[in-house]
This record gives C-alpha cells, structure tokens and sequence, in this order.
C-alpha cells in the first residue's frame, strides 16, 4: 500500500510540476507577443510619419529625387517585411534599411535652413525621434522577454516541457538606435 | 582607609573619563556646527529644516531612504542650494539638498528569564534629494537586491540585461518601457561603478538618492564631510541619464539631444 501511494505522490508533484512549467511558458510567450506588439504600432507609427516628412523635404528641396525616391522604396520595403511573411531578421534589416535612408534624408534637410525652420517640419522631426525612442525601449523590453524565455526553453528541465508541448525558438530584434542618431542630428 | 580608597579611585576615574567624554563630544559638536556653517557659506548653501519645502513629515515613508521607522523620525545637518547638473546635454541648475535621516527602529530583546523587553535603535541614512525641472510620471525606484534576492531566491521587480545588474539591484516602476529608457546600459554601468548598495527614487519632480557618499569631502566634520559629496553624487547621477529618457519626460527637445 505504501509504494502505492509514494508512487501516487510523486506523479502528483510530477503533475502539478508538468502544468506549472506550461504555464509558465504560455505567460511567457504571451508576454513576448504584448511585447512585439508595442514594437509594431510604434514602426507604424514610423511609418505613417514618413510620407509626411518627404513630402515636407519635397516643398523645399524637389530637386533631391534620388534620395526622396530612395525613403519611398525604403519605407515600402519596410512595410512589406511583415512578421507573416519574413523573419524577425529580415524584418529588422528592412527596418534598418529605412533609417538609413532617413538618415540621408535628414542629412540632405541640413544644407537648407528654410526647411530646417519649418515648423511643421521640425514638428514631424520631433515626432520622428520621438516614436524611434520608443521602438528602441520597446525592442529592449520585447528582447529581455525573449531572453528569459529562450533561458527557460533551453535549461533542464524544462526543456523537455518546452519539447513536448512546442514551444518554439523566439529571434531577438536587433535594430540600430535611430532615435539617438536622429536627434544628435537636428541639433546640429 | 585601605578598604576605601579602591572604589573611591574608581569614582574618581570614571568622573574624569565623564569629563573627557563630555569635552570630546562638545568639541566635535561645535567643529560640525562651524564647518557647516564654513560649507554653507562656501557653496551658497542655506542650512534648512525643510529641504526642498519638504518637511520631515512629508518624507517619512515617501521614498525609500527616508523611512518612517517605529517611533521618531526626523532630519539633520540638512543643506540647501542650487546645483548645476547637466541634463540631456544641457547645463541647468536646478534645486539639491543633502541631509542625514534618521528614524527608530524598535527592536525586540530577549532575557534569560525567558521574558521580552522592547528598545529602540536610531538607524541612519545618508540623503540627496534633487527637484527636477519636470515631473517623471508614476515613480521609479531602484533600490539593493536583498541577500535572498542577490543568489536568485526571492528576486523581483524589473529585470535587465546585465546579470550583474540584475544581482545588485531590485528595479520596481510602473511604467516598464519608461524604466527601460532611463536605465540603459552605460546607466546600468554607472549604478554597478559609483552607486552600489544606494537606492534612487524618481517620483514627480523629485530624484531621492540614499545611501552613503561616495566619499567624504576633508577638512569638513563628520557628516558634515559628506554633504558636499552627496550633492555632487546626484549631479553625477542625473548626469549619466540618457537623452532618451529626458525626452521621453518632455524635458529635452529632441533636436537638441
């Protein structure tokens, strides 16, 4: 009888472990996706901001073609590396694509002051550096999520929850810190 | 006559060693009370009751360094003025004081006869409190991990990326993404370097920094030493806080970061 019940006792602990650990690893991927989700509306926020600032470089400086052509390509390539269809690497190299050619964009701004005095254009510049700011806080809150997570899938023991129930690799997003780069920009 | 003169030599003693006592302490009293005297006038600093506006009421279990206790509370050698710190890259003065909290703390002591009695212990804090040209929203506090916290038992609040870090201090704020933004890694660096085993609070337009200096200023009294020092721990602190996070507080315009 004894056996019985110590048998019975430890597949209860082993249980009652089994749902804890799920459970765990459902909170964290759900913690990951809130996270990936901040990241989202704040790229589309950037993007929404971009077609704004072209067209305010546009009044001035029409000229510039090449590199306004160039934003427009970016942002479009940005766009369509959606998290569905792409990898999370792709889409942070698309990501990276677009600011760098904002980048030049706002390189090209400084050599004309009458753009640099727009006040709607300093408006949309402001706006720019400040959604970057919160991209670059959101990827770090959405990459100690994965951290954590990935720490847990790969530990013993569970990894073999992580195993059995497929829970799957999460990628890091790695972007460069545009806000930082675009804001020592503008005081220039 | 014999048998009296061994008590009496120890009476005799123990009045002098009263006396020397006495002498020390009222010198060391009155050279605290000139050198801060000597601080004040040599940084502009106003001796205060009220650091900041705030009276001891006000700051008693507030923030962190400033508990409330079990009993008594109140502030000493507080110093008052302005402060140049550099925020976001600019300079700007701003309003810092430094003072020494202290607070009784009750202790439970236990007797041979299996009884308790009760006393009193005053704990002591080191504190600089700074007024901010904007107010953060919510509160962030970064305070030392626990000794449980430290080998992973019991650790909470907001974790970040530098183990370390993480090991050394408890991060609690309402607004994670916020708290992400004031502390980046060079800040994280910052804290694990000069502020270990220091808490810092953020609430509303106010930063408290707890905790001993980094060092104590020489020539100056006592705790007196520590006061100029304080001060300057906190200009450093709000030195090392990213752009980011002053323009996330609509402090610094982002086209002069």
């Amino acid at each position: 009888m004894e056996p019985l019940l110590g048998s019975l006792a430890v597949m209860v602990l082993l249980g009652g472990w089994l749902v804890f650990a799920y459970n765990r690893f459902v909170a964290q991927v759900a913690a990951i996706d809130a996270s990936w989700s901040g990241i989202d509306v704040e790229l589309q926020r950037r993007h929404e901001l971009i077609p704004n600032l072209v067209a305010t470089v546009e009044g001035y400086a029409r000229h510039e073609r090449q590199v306004l052509e160039a934003v427009t390509a970016a942002r479009a390539q940005a766009i369509s590396a959606r998290p569905e269809d792409v990898s999370v690497t792709d889409q942070a190299r698309a990501e990276d694509g677009l600011t760098e050619q904002v980048t030049r964009l706002l390189a090209v701004a400084e050599g004309y002051p009458q753009l640099r005095a727009d006040r709607g254009f300093r408006d949309l510049q402001r706006q720019l550096v400040e959604t970057e700011d919160r991209i670059a806080a959101s990827r770090r809150l959405y990459n100690l999520e994965v951290a954590a997570y990935e720490r847990r899938r790969r530990s013993i023991p569970s990894n073999v929850v992580a195993s059995w129930f497929g829970f799957e690799r999460r990628e890091m997003f790695e972007i460069r810190d545009a806000g930082a780069q675009h804001a020592a920009q503008l005081s220039g | 006559m014999g048998d009296g003169f061994g008590p009496g030599l120890v009476l005799v003693l123990l009045a002098v060693a009263a006396v020397v006592v006495g002498v020390l302490l009222w010198r060391h009293a009155h050279r605290t009370r000139a050198d801060l005297a000597r601080l004040a006038e040599r940084d502009g600093l106003v001796p205060t009751v009220m650091p900041l506006g705030l009276t001891a009421d006000d700051l008693a279990g507030r923030f962190v360094a400033t508990p409330h206790g079990d009993r008594r509370y109140g502030l000493e050698y507080a110093v008052a003025g302005p402060l140049t710190v550099r925020l976001a890259g600019d300079d700007r003065t701003v309003d810092g004081a430094a003072f020494r909290w202290w607070s009784e703390q009750r202790r439970t002591n236990h007797n041979l006869n299996g009884g308790t009695s009760r006393s009193y212990e005053r704990v002591r804090e080191s504190v600089a409190v700074v007024r901010l040209p904007t107010a953060i929203p919510g509160r962030v506090v970064v305070r030392p991990e626990s000794l449980f916290g430290q080998v992973g038992l019991t650790r909470g609040g907001q974790q970040l990326e530098s183990a370390e870090f993480n090991r050394r201090f408890r991060v609690e704020g309402g607004d994670r993404r916020l708290v992400v933004q004031l502390l980046d890694a060079a800040v994280q660096h910052e804290l694990l370097e000069a502020f270990r085993g220091r808490s810092i609070e953020l609430a509303g337009d106010v930063l408290v920094l707890g905790g001993r200096a980094s060092r104590r200023e020489p020539g100056l009294t006592g705790f007196v030493g520590e006061l100029p020092v304080l001060r300057a721990d906190a200009a450093r602190l709000l030195g090392a806080i990213p752009p980011a996070f002053w323009r996330a507080v609509g402090l610094a315009d982002p086209g002069r970061a």
